[in-house]
């Protein structure tokens, strides 16, 4: 197969992310790089479900975020569901997030298809305002503020989480293998023969020991079981076996896990976009009433793009709930939406190249920017010297270094002058999509209505 | 369902409902001559409404601080207009959208920065403090000609020698830190901060505007912070009675009490009460929209407008200058949000905080869509039906037991259910906005 060439930077990009976890940096560069890897990656899948929308049917979606929420839910609440623990549950439960966020989205975009698409753009984001409001205050359905914090990672092989409700006076009994246990209060231990940790006699009852985290009363967790161990838990109704191999968040394997994704996410965005229903979706967008005269039915490539995005978005709340382990409301608010949409901006709306490497450049930055960045003593004293002014809005005092660090708001200041200062001065974006037609503009127009032949011209001349 | 019950509801209702049909205009005018959803609205109001109660805050009155605020949003608007979408009016529509959105988060952000990311409490609108003696001691004339001088002092920024003691708290404590950290270390990278300090807490002492000679007394006139204003007065009552060494019971005051402002003073209808302020609202949106009204159907400007909306090559043809009539829907747009802020920081009397243009900002957007966005009428009939729905909505939830958190999904509710089953609008035009 021959590779198109525009492909080029993202094969470099992708090679130097395959090898970047395996450059020998200290351990704890090492471990920043692939923990941003991580969110970047994250953000990537959100970046390339959003483009669908906005970058190749040309409707702007400023509630992204709705998605993300509805699969980081979706996967919450079904991976601790007491029925759903077997092996791979957490690829079922991601598929079935992916699906609900589908079905969602086709939903939410329901009243708008015979529209104009700045109706689009409000119904977006009224629906990711009244979610997070529904979410916020329905306790019953989304634990309220508090959401769901004691979320079990991906589990590879075995069963999916050891998370479930038992009653207090419930008898947790260990096999052998041993393992540390972290139990709801009033929970009682039996330890059979052999119990590597605390070595109790079998079928003797244990008080909670210092070094154990008692959780919420109610659910109980395991953590730190040693690979391959195996933890038997019986009590009325519920059965458990071991939970299999954790892929640790901030771990390699979940790094390359996520590359994996994004690639595979990239190939079949890349195939659908060369395919019937990409062109469909690149006729619509640069003029509705030829596609529609070209026979091209606009509702149902709509629905098509929208149950794309949706999806796409479902898998990547799904994702970053397993990687970040904690699903709050809080972590869903209007600027993720924003964040994504800069991405995209940034590096050229309906360009898959444009949207990996704006998310790329866009996220890493974000992240170091908040972390903060240790400048070297000479800019130490620059900034100290000069740029005082900015003290605690691009940089902060730290000792006698001076740190790169941006509060929140100001990334986000900084997000709204990428949106507006793109749009007008490189309104393609770093990596403009190449070969395909481009909207028109109201003047073009112009000149077609006095010349009916030719109804979309190729490229930029 | 009882009138006394949801008398006071409406009345509610109509003042909010006015003020986001005030807000509402600005979307439909600039969505009727641009084909625009101009998201950095809402920022223009939130400004509007920040202008206006700094403005207030610093001593002026009513009708200056709107109009300051009208113009600072003025400007405002017509400067967005040239930075974000003046130079997309031949691109494609995707692209002003994204900048009207960039607009707005920058704004809203920079807001943030500039005046801060807490609450700016509204000022109470000049409260008058009668305080008179009940026990009065021998050397009584004394005693407030002592209290009445050290209030002047205040009153003139003299805040040291007003009082000696560690009164007027958060001023004297960030004083007292400066002047601790100048003695240690001249050249520290904290004075930078404690003099911040020291200049905030300055501001925020209340401001004595007037000190008058009641019989056994004085009448003292403040500009905001009622809380503060009366802390202040008992501090400086305390220091004068110490500093003739009078002891303390040797005087007894009568309760000191506030007159109210003649804004925040209610009258009765109906067995209901009202405060002044709500009319004041409904007046000012009345006459503003029938303002509007005669300017768009009666004026050659408003004939121009409506020229531009239509179709802006063939207004250019007959000699509009279609640049100058754009600013012009951006200058009375902002204007008018302007007034809406102002008047929205008066109603809730609360404070203004930098997000309350995007939660304000998209309700009065689906008050524009409900009565048919590009339609000035309708997003007056679109207002006042959003203030009515959202208010009574809210109040019945909450009886309910579900709370007021859901009060803004109503609107938003709202807004798509019309764009499903109207998505003209009550009053838009049958030209449907079809894809």
């Amino acid at each position: 197969m021959k590779i198109p060439r525009e492909w080029a930077p993202l094969l470099v990009l992708l090679g130097l992310t395959l090898i970047l976890p395996l450059i020998p940096f200290p351990e704890t560069v090492q471990k920043r790089l692939v923990s941003v890897g991580g969110i970047v990656f994250i953000y990537m899948i959100f970046a390339l479900g959003l483009n669908v929308v906005p970058g190749w049917t040309g409707l702007l979606d400023l509630g992204y975020v709705a998605f993300v929420m509805i699969g980081a839910y979706t996967v919450a609440i079904l991976y601790r569901l007491p029925w759903l623990q077997f092996e791979g549950a957490w690829l079922f439960c991601l598929i079935a997030a992916g699906l609900h966020c589908a079905i969602w989205g086709v939903l939410r975009g329901a009243p708008t298809l015979r529209l104009i698409g700045d109706y689009y753009a409000i119904v977006t984001f009224a629906f990711a305002q009244i979610l997070l409001i529904f979410v916020q205050n329905c306790g019953p359905v989304t634990n309220a503020a508090k959401g769901y914090t004691d979320f079990p990672g991906i589990r590879l092989a075995g069963h999916a989480t050891g998370v479930g409700e038992l009653p207090p006076d419930t008898t947790v009994e260990i096999a052998e293998g041993g393992g540390t246990l972290t139990f709801p209060r009033g929970a009682r231990l039996i330890f059979p023969r052999g119990g590597e940790h605390w070595n109790p006699s079998p079928g003797v009852p244990l008080d909670v020991p210092a070094d154990v985290k008692v959780w919420e009363s109610g659910t109980f967790r395991w953590r730190n079981l040693p690979r391959g161990g195996s933890v038997t838990v019986r009590s009325a109704g519920y059965s458990y076996k071991a939970p299999g191999k954790l892929i640790e968040p901030n771990s390699k394997a979940f790094y390359y896990f996520l590359l994996i994704v994004v690639v595979v996410a990239v190939a079949a965005l890349a195939r659908l976009h060369n395919s019937r229903v990409g062109r469909a979706w690149l006729a619509m967008k640069s003029d509705e009433i030829s596609a529609k005269a070209n026979g091209i039915s606009i509702q149902k490539y709509r629905i098509v793009a929208f149950a794309v995005s949706g999806f796409i978005g479902g898998i990547g709340g799904g994702l970053q709930a397993y990687r970040v382990e904690i699903v709050t409301p809080g972590s869903y608010d209007f600027w993720v939406s924003v964040l994504i949409l800069a991405c995209i901006v940034l590096g050229g709306l309906g360009s898959i190249r444009g949207v990996i490497v704006g998310t790329a450049v866009l996220v890493s930055l974000g992240e170091l920017l908040r972390e903060g960045i240790e400048l070297g003593p000479g800019l130490s004293t620059f900034f100290h010297n000069n740029l005082r002014w900015l003290e605690n809005v691009a940089w902060q005092a730290a000792g006698d270094h001076a740190m790169l660090k941006v509060p929140d708001q100001a990334r986000y200041l900084v997000f709204g002058a990428i949106l507006v200062l793109v749009m007008i001065f490189r309104p393609q974006g770093l990596l403009p999509p190449k070969g395909e037609c481009e909207p028109l503009t109201e003047d073009e127009r112009e000149k077609l209505r006095s010349a009916p032949t030719a109804l979309f011209r190729m490229g930029k001349q | 369902m009882k009138w006394e019950e949801i008398a006071p509801q409406l009345v509610n209702a109509l003042s909010l409902g006015g003020i986001y049909a005030l807000i509402a205009v600005g979307y439909t005018m600039v969505y009727g001559i641009l084909k625009l959803i101009n998201f950095a609205h809402g920022e223009i109001f939130m400004s509007g409404a920040f202008v206006g109660v700094i403005a207030l805050s610093a001593g002026w009155s009513l009708i200056p601080s709107i109009a300051a605020a009208c113009a600072f949003c003025a400007v405002l608007g017509v400067t967005i207009d040239r930075v974000a979408y003046q130079p997309l009016r031949s691109a494609p529509k995707l692209a002003p959208l994204i900048t009207a959105l960039g607009m707005s988060i920058f704004l809203q952000n920079a807001a943030m920065m500039v005046w801060g990311s807490g609450m700016r409490p509204f000022p109470v609108l000049s409260p008058k403090y009668p305080m008179t003696l009940k026990k009065a001691p021998e050397n009584s004339k004394a005693l407030i000609d002592e209290i009445a001088s050290r209030l002047e002092k205040v009153r003139d920024g003299k805040y040291d020698e007003a009082m000696t003691g560690l009164f007027l708290g958060e001023y004297r404590v960030a004083k007292r830190n400066l002047e601790e950290e100048r003695a240690r270390d001249a050249k520290s990278a904290e004075l930078v901060l404690l003099e911040k300090r020291l200049a905030e807490a300055r501001e925020n002492i209340p401001r004595v505007t007037a000190v008058t000679r009641i019989p056994d007394g004085l009448l003292v006139e403040f500009r905001n912070g009622t809380g503060d204003a009366l802390k202040t007065l008992s501090d400086v009552r305390r220091e004068a009675q110490q500093a003739l060494k009078i002891p303390r019971t040797a005087v007894e005051w009568n309760r000191m009490e506030v007159r109210k402002h003649v804004l925040e003073r209610g009258f009765m209808v109906g067995g209901v009460e009202v405060q002044w302020k709500q009319p004041l609202i409904w007046f000012v949106t009345l006459a503003l929209m029938l303002g509007l009204e005669f300017m768009i159907r009666k004026t050659s400007v408003g004939r121009a407008m409506r020229a531009v909306a239509l179709d802006q090559n063939t207004a250019a043809l007959m000699g509009v200058s279609v640049n100058n009539i754009i600013r012009l829907t951006f200058v009375i747009g902002s204007a008018l949000a302007a007034v809406g802020g102002v008047l929205y920081a008066l109603k809730l009397g609360g404070g203004v905080v930098f997000t309350m243009g995007t939660q304000v900002g998209v309700i009065a957007f689906s008050a524009a869509v409900l009565g048919g966005i590009g339609n000035i009428r309708g997003a007056a009939l679109g207002g006042l039906l959003i203030g009515v729905i959202t208010n009574l909505a809210i109040w019945k939830l909450g009886e309910w037991g579900v709370g007021g958190v859901y009060g803004p999904a109503i609107a938003f509710l709202v807004l798509i259910a019309v764009i499903l089953v109207r998505p003209t609008g009550l009053l838009g035009s049958t030209s449907v906005e079809r894809a």
